[in-house]
């Protein structure tokens, strides 16, 4: 009796972590890390505190849109929120709070030039890059995205107090469709017929 | 004399090599209508936008866009890339954007494309530039902007740019812009080249 409770113990924890490690739950993707370490690596002598990583694979987002078909049940969802919970397919995210040290040798130019080498490597080029003031944001995709019902992007935002690192893969096709009705609601011409 | 004659070759050759190396790293406009401005660094305390979308991008869009936005899709489906750059302007890096813009100027008069809008009003300083390919087709777009001592802006488009249909875009969402370059995208020799008030 106890060694078949201690056996069932020990399946059930192999199986937790099983499904832990394929749904990625406490781990970022690559690309997420990598952007991540390119801003650690150029700032060392701020002090940066992890508030939170955390990654959901196709497995958990499944799990979690299976949990929102039966929410709905009860709850009256959003369709917007319907269509975004269905469109996704994944997602990521590392997200750091500056505690102390300085930023007076953070050189954004130097962290898009390794965050883009970084990327490089992996397939991906970026999209974006926007610099304002001491605030920086580039967006990268991949360099063969061609379906629009599988895209991927990743996201670095990093300015003097945080650092948020995030990836996503979802299917676009009801985002943009989603995208455009907002867009015509608030933009009339592009709803307007055509010119003859 | 015939190791000497070897060795010559060798060397000639690397001599071409090296100055096919030396001047297709200076700003030059491709032949299919993309030019390499080179890089733009951004300055201390200044504004710096870059985007950079490419074919397989573009083709994604295309294809989300052909059954809500036909017309919008249609245009899209011959570009090739899109490169815009924003930079703001300090006392650091003032003269270098505006030599370089200076520069690219330059280079697309001399290879072959058309200065088809120019425009110098007060501290604004435009020029839009197309790269033909026979007497209709238009492979590529650049815009350059000076705007007095703020800003400057580069927008270089590759792909079969077909004007009536810019201009056509430009009317059904009333964008100014593009209806005046679509209505004056056409083959122009640099003496014709508009010159906006």
């Amino acid at each position: 009796m106890k060694n078949k409770f201690s056996r069932l113990l020990v399946t059930a924890f192999c199986g937790g972590l099983l499904l832990a490690g394929t749904t990625g739950c406490f781990r970022v993707s690559s690309e997420t890390a990598m952007l991540r370490d390119a801003v650690l690596q150029n700032t060392p002598t701020a002090e940066w505190e992890e508030q939170i990583e955390i990654g959901l694979g196709r497995i958990s987002f499944a799990v979690v849109q299976l949990g929102g078909a039966v929410a709905a049940r009860f709850v009256d969802l959003p369709p917007e929120a319907r269509t975004v919970l269905n469109s996704a397919k994944g997602a990521n995210a590392s997200v750091y709070h500056r505690k102390g040290g300085s930023l007076d040798d953070f050189n954004p130019q130097k962290v898009l030039a390794q965050a883009d080498k970084n990327m490089e490597k992996r397939g991906w080029y970026r999209l974006v890059g926007v610099l304002r003031e001491r605030e920086l944001v580039a967006v990268y995709v991949p360099e063969d995205v061609d379906l629009a019902r599988d895209a991927e992007v990743c996201v670095l935002v990093v300015n003097e107090s945080e650092l948020v690192c995030a990836g996503a893969r979802s299917d676009l096709r009801p985002l943009y469709a989603l995208g455009m009705e907002k867009a015509k609601e608030q933009f009339p011409e592009l709803a307007a017929s055509r010119p003859n | 004399m015939k190791r000497i004659s070897n060795s010559f070759k060798r060397n000639l050759l690397a001599a071409a090599i090296c100055t096919a190396l030396v001047t297709g790293t200076t700003v030059m406009a491709a032949e299919n209508g993309a030019i390499d401005f080179g890089k733009f660094k951004p300055a201390p305390g200044a504004e710096f936008v870059e985007v950079n979308i490419k074919s397989n991008l573009i083709e994604m869009v295309t294809n989300l866009a052909k059954k809500a936005e036909p017309e919008v899709a249609e245009v899209l489906k011959g570009l090739k890339q899109i490169r815009v750059n924003v930079l703001g302007l300090t006392d650091e890096n003032r003269d270098e954007v505006q030599n370089q813009i200076q520069k690219v100027r330059a280079q697309l008069d001399q290879n072959g494309w058309d200065r088809i809008v120019t425009v110098m009003k007060d501290a604004e300083d435009v020029g839009v530039f197309v790269k033909t390919r026979g007497s209709t087709a238009v492979e590529g777009l650049v815009v350059t902007v000076i705007q007095g001592q703020k800003e400057a802006v580069i927008v270089n488009i590759v792909g079969d740019l077909q004007p009536e249909k810019l201009a056509m875009i430009g009317e059904r969402f009333d964008i100014e812009p593009l209806k005046k370059i679509g209505a004056e995208i056409k083959p122009v020799k640099k003496s014709e080249a508009t010159e906006l008030n």
